[in-house]
């Protein structure tokens, strides 16, 4: 049992890892699209050579952001939500309800991941490019990040339902206290 | 294939439903649009719309703009640029009625112009200017009003995310949007502080005044230094876009970059806090592009089942004055905004009053700097505007959740009064707009 409980810790410590080195690269992301546009606007009127690529790579950049990072603001709580009749509940219907939620995210991304990597797979197969005028690149490395991105919030929901079971049976979550604090920021 | 009414009103329902469970946005757009696309579209081939939502709806350089803007905000006020501006408006400020008040309104407004979060604005703000209204005797009730009215107006004054959000969801200039707001949102800001004078005035107890620190002349002259960053940035966004040298993403981007490199000059530039932007960016952007990749694909799925076109024609065949279609949406705006917060209500109408507007002939521009404001009015009504509860987690004990509703009453007045001035100038409040350099 211990040893099934520490390879378990082990395994949700590598997803942690995971899911914060992706938020971080989802914020290199962030500072290299400034970078590049600022290139552009520097390239247009300072030595009048615009460049073909900016505006394009900026937008594929911005699908690259969303997708690393949304996993993560999953796991701190930070994806809007109506809350008006969770707030007025006790503490336990609100886990309930949380769980409930969680599900029905958790389906939307299962086939999410599922569409996402078919369209994928469709894109490697067809060899199909963006739609651009004077530059255009392979779809597939672009949509690849979508699956990906899909998969982890699939991965971290299940997590949050399984926590939201184990508190309702036990009273408060054990394993995974980082995902506790994650939530109170 | 089912009468289009009777999909509406599923459609309605599910809204109603997944939203009501409190799941997140994101996912309830994104549950609705399969669920829908299977049944009403043909099956799984359908939802292919989905992914390519996904990819068409982030994959727009419009949107470059709203994480550049969490960027810029970021910078100028872990600089402490910010601090800094509105120590110097405190000293040029000389003897007035309510003077905390309206110092008040001015920073948040300030604030508004760099931040573009009328949250993060409220939260700013009352940490510092509420204590102090309360140290010097205001009345409560005042002291959180103007607060809380004064950051509302950060969706209406440049650079504002929801400008860029609603934008991009329309299909309108973000950069007209953006120069759209800003006399709208000076009218309104400059309502409030005649209001807090005039109730000053009047009944003097509300906002004892006080003789502030003498500060002499040359003083003044010399510490307007510190206000200068914070007007270049300005100045350097705005202009650009409205001289029509970049677009409203390009002015962002040099925006965020101009105020990163003050902020190194100025010697405040540290890797911790470069690192907590960054971060601190994905966190608002991942939220409002996962939101946009199922509202774009709800916008198709309302085209597909013949909702849209349908509806549009109904409603633009009604028996009664276009003003009246006009004055009801708005309504419904305002009632949604007592439920929602202002991201997820653009998501939901926009892609059902668009076509409606064109078919009555409006101009789209117009109609959304009133959405804006009607927006900012969903932010501060009872009884689940975000701002508020903002303002009660950052407010000392004695203020309850009463007061903050009582408080923003006036405030809400004006912005409903601000509504209908803009609804009955259209040529006046599009004049500026419309000056913006193509």
């Amino acid at each position: 049992m211990e040893k099934v409980r520490g390879f378990l810790i082990s395994i949700i410590k590598k997803f942690d890892w995971l899911l914060n080195s992706s938020a971080l690269l989802a914020g290199g992301v962030i500072g290299l699209t400034t970078l590049i546009v600022i290139y552009e606007v520097i390239m247009r009127y300072l030595i009048k050579r615009p460049t073909t690529w900016v505006n394009d790579i900026s937008e594929i950049l911005l699908v690259y952001c969303t997708f690393l990072g949304s996993a993560w603001v999953l796991r701190l709580g930070g994806h809007t939500k109506v809350d008006i009749l969770i707030v007025v509940m006790k503490k336990r219907g609100q886990m309930i309800i949380g769980i409930i939620q969680d599900l029905l995210s958790l389906f939307f991304c299962i086939v999410f991941t599922w569409i996402s990597w078919a369209s994928f797979w469709d894109a490697v197969i067809t060899q199909e490019r963006t739609a651009g005028g004077l530059f255009s690149v392979p779809l597939w490395p672009v949509y690849i990040v979508i699956p990906f991105g899909a998969f982890l919030l699939c991965i971290q929901l299940i997590r949050q339902i399984v926590d939201g079971f184990v508190y309702l049976s036990k009273g408060r979550p054990e394993e995974s206290n980082a995902h506790a604090e994650g939530r109170a920021e | 294939m089912m009468e289009w009414y009777w999909i509406f009103a599923l459609i309605c329902l599910g809204i109603l439903v997944f939203f009501a469970s409190g799941t997140p946005v994101a996912f309830s757009f994104g549950l609705l649009n399969i669920i829908f696309l299977y049944i009403f579209c043909g099956g799984w081939p359908a939802l292919s719309i989905v992914t390519f939502s996904a990819f068409s709806g982030i994959a727009s350089f419009v949107l470059v703009a709203i994480p550049m803007f969490v960027l810029m905000g970021d910078a100028i006020t872990f600089s402490g640029m910010a601090n800094r501006a509105f120590n110097v408006i405190d000293k040029l400020l000389g003897r007035l009625p309510a003077r905390i008040a309206v110092l008040t309104i001015i920073n948040a407004m300030m604030f508004g112009a760099v931040s573009g979060s009328s949250m993060a604005c409220t939260a700013a703000i009352g940490k510092t200017m509420i204590p102090e209204m309360l140290r010097r005797g205001y009345n409560k009730i005042l002291a959180i009003g103007s607060v809380i009215g004064g950051a509302a107006l950060d969706i209406l004054i440049p650079p504002s995310i929801i400008a860029v959000v609603y934008a991009s969801i329309a299909d309108l200039s973000a950069g007209k949007l953006l120069i759209g707001g800003i006399l709208p949102g000076a009218m309104i800001g400059g309502m409030f502080i005649l209001y807090v004078i005039i109730r000053a005035m009047i009944n003097p107890k509300l906002a004892p005044s006080y003789i502030p620190q003498k500060v002499r002349t040359i003083e003044k002259i010399r510490s307007s230094v510190h206000i200068l960053p914070l007007l270049f940035i300005f100045f350097l966004v705005m202009g650009l876009i409205y001289l029509g040298v970049a677009t409203a993403s390009e002015a962002s981007a040099l925006g965020a970059g101009g105020a990163f490199l003050l902020a190194a000059l100025m010697g405040d530039l540290k890797w911790s806090s470069i690192k907590e932007s960054l971060t601190g960016t994905v966190r608002v952007s991942c939220m409002v592009f996962l939101i946009i990749m199922g509202s774009k694909a709800f916008g198709q799925l309302l085209a597909y089942t013949g909702v849209t076109a349908n509806l549009a024609q109904i409603v633009g065949n009604l028996p009664v004055s276009r003003w009246w279609i006009l004055i009801g949406m708005q309504v419904l705006v305002t009632f949604l905004g007592c439920l929602m917060d202002p991201t997820s209500i653009i998501f939901i109408t926009i892609p059902i009053f668009n076509p409606i507007i064109n078919l009555l002939k409006f101009d789209p521009l117009w109609f959304a700097i009133i959405m804006m404001i009607n927006l900012e009015l969903g932010c501060i009504t009872p009884p689940f505007g975000l701002n508020l509860y903002v303002a009660k987690s950052i407010s000392p004990k004695e203020i309850s959740m009463m007061d903050i509703f009582i408080s923003i009453f006036p405030f809400a007045l004006m912005h409903m009064l601000g509504m209908v001035i803009v609804m009955l100038l259209p040529d006046f409040f599009l004049w500026l707009p419309n000056k913006v350099i193509k």
